[in-house]
This record gives C-alpha cells, sequence and structure tokens, in this order.
C-alpha cells in the first residue's frame, strides 16, 4: 500500500455496507487489515475511529465492498503521514476537555445511534473512543442526551 | 484487575511523574534536578540504562521542541 494514491477522507460519507450471511473473502486476511488499523487507531489516530469502527462490525462475514472501504482508510493513511498528535505547554489553568456527539440510526442495519467522544489535554487528544448505544433511539435529541450523560458518568 | 502503571510524588511542590511499562520508564517533572535525583534513586535499586529525552516510547515517535513548550506523538 506504500505507493497508493492519498486520499482526503477516510470513508465515502453515508456508506451503505449491509450485512452478510456468507464471507465473501478472506476472513484471516480481512482481520489482519482491521488489527492493523486498531493499533493505530489506539495509539496516535483518533480521526480514523469512527471508520474504523464501521469496517470492524463486519469482521465474521466480510465481503469485497468491505475490503474496498478498508483500503480507502490505508490511502487515507498515506495522505496522513505527517499528522502528529500535538500537546502545548498553557500558563493557565490545565483541565482536561470532553467534546462528544452522536449521530442518530447511525448503524444501517440495527438503526442504533453510534456515538464518539475525544478528551484533550494541552491542545492534544489523550482519550478517544467510538461505541455503538446500547438502546434505540427515537430523537436526535435522545442519542446526544444517552451520549452525554454515559460520558459524563464515565468521566467522574 | 490491572496493574498501577503511573506513579506520582510530590515533593514540596515538586511534582515527579514516572510512566512504567513492563521494562520501560519515562520519568517527568518541571525541575531537572528532582528527575536527576529519582533516576539516581531508581538506578541504585534496579541495574537501568539512561537513554536520554525520550524518542520512543510503546512504538511512538516522541518529539519535543528545547524548551519542552510543544510536544508531539507519532507513528508514521
Amino acid at each position: 500500500m506504500g505507493n497508493c494514491h492519498p486520499v482526503k477522507t477516510p470513508m465515502e460519507s453515508r456508506l451503505f455496507l449491509p450485512v452478510l450471511t456468507e464471507p465473501e473473502v478472506d476472513i484471516t486476511t480481512y482481520q489482519q487489515l482491521i488489527g492493523s488499523l486498531m493499533y493505530a487507531m489506539v495509539c496516535t489516530r483518533p480521526n480514523i475511529s469512527y471508520t474504523v469502527g464501521v469496517v470492524a462490525h463486519y469482521v465474521s462475514a466480510p465481503g469485497h465492498i468491505y475490503i474496498k472501504a478498508v483500503k480507502c482508510i490505508y490511502c487515507y493513511l498515506c495522505g496522513t503521514l505527517d499528522y502528529k498528535l500535538v500537546y502545548y505547554a498553557t500558563e493557565d489553568q490545565n483541565e482536561p476537555v470532553i467534546y462528544l456527539d452522536s449521530d442518530w440510526a447511525g448503524d444501517c442495519n440495527d438503526h442504533k445511534s453510534i456515538t464518539g467522544f475525544v478528551t484533550c489535554l494541552s491542545g492534544g487528544a489523550i482519550t478517544w473512543a467510538l461505541h455503538k448505544q446500547a438502546c434505540i433511539s427515537t430523537s436526535s435529541t435522545e442519542a446526544k442526551f444517552i451520549a452525554a450523560a454515559t460520558r459524563c458518568q464515565e468521566a467522574l | 484487575m490491572s496493574d498501577y502503571g503511573v506513579f506520582t510524588k510530590n515533593d514540596n511542590g515538586r511534582l515527579v511523574i514516572v510512566v512504567v511499562y513492563i521494562d520501560d520508564f519515562l520519568v517527568f517533572s518541571s525541575n531537572l534536578d528532582a528527575i536527576q535525583y529519582t533516576k539516581s534513586e531508581l538506578s541504585s535499586c534496579f541495574d537501568m540504562k539512561d537513554l536520554g529525552n525520550a524518542k520512543w516510547i510503546l512504538q511512538m515517535e516522541m518529539t519535543q521542541t528545547d524548551d519542552w513548550r510543544k510536544v508531539t506523538l507519532s507513528q508514521s
């Protein structure tokens, strides 16, 4: 993938990924591709959390369309090799800042909402994660409220 | 259940933070003497090597400006 064409975004917007009953491609290869992405995501790449989270849902029955989506993430990483996490020293009181958001029914198969958050300290991200909410929300307000409530609980 | 990985000591406002990952240590403090003291105390108990300013930790490259006002982490 070293010579791949860099892309600006890690995934097409509103990409529909269907649930397959039978795998179309080799599961081990697919899982290795996801594993390498997760390694980067956990350490220094909050910007691919969402896309890795989405493609990782389908590890048990991957298809050609997923391989295409995963390759797109690698192309994005190729285009952003010089991105780093940067932390600055500040004079004033240094407190962590949490940003969070949720979509509404973001999973196109079970219609559960997806929450993401990032905690920043000294201008750089220190923790981040993405997870699917446990219940189905009937409005985006409800989804966002669940996201905020869960995050506050964990932060405390 | 997990083991602790971050240890702190506040010695009259001189805060020293030691981060441990298996056999790798990082020692942080705003006071250079406090760092030297911590390192000499630790090396009197353990056989260890001082590798100077941190460049690599957990396969991540760490860079910092000379005045330590900006630190970056990257994996590329």
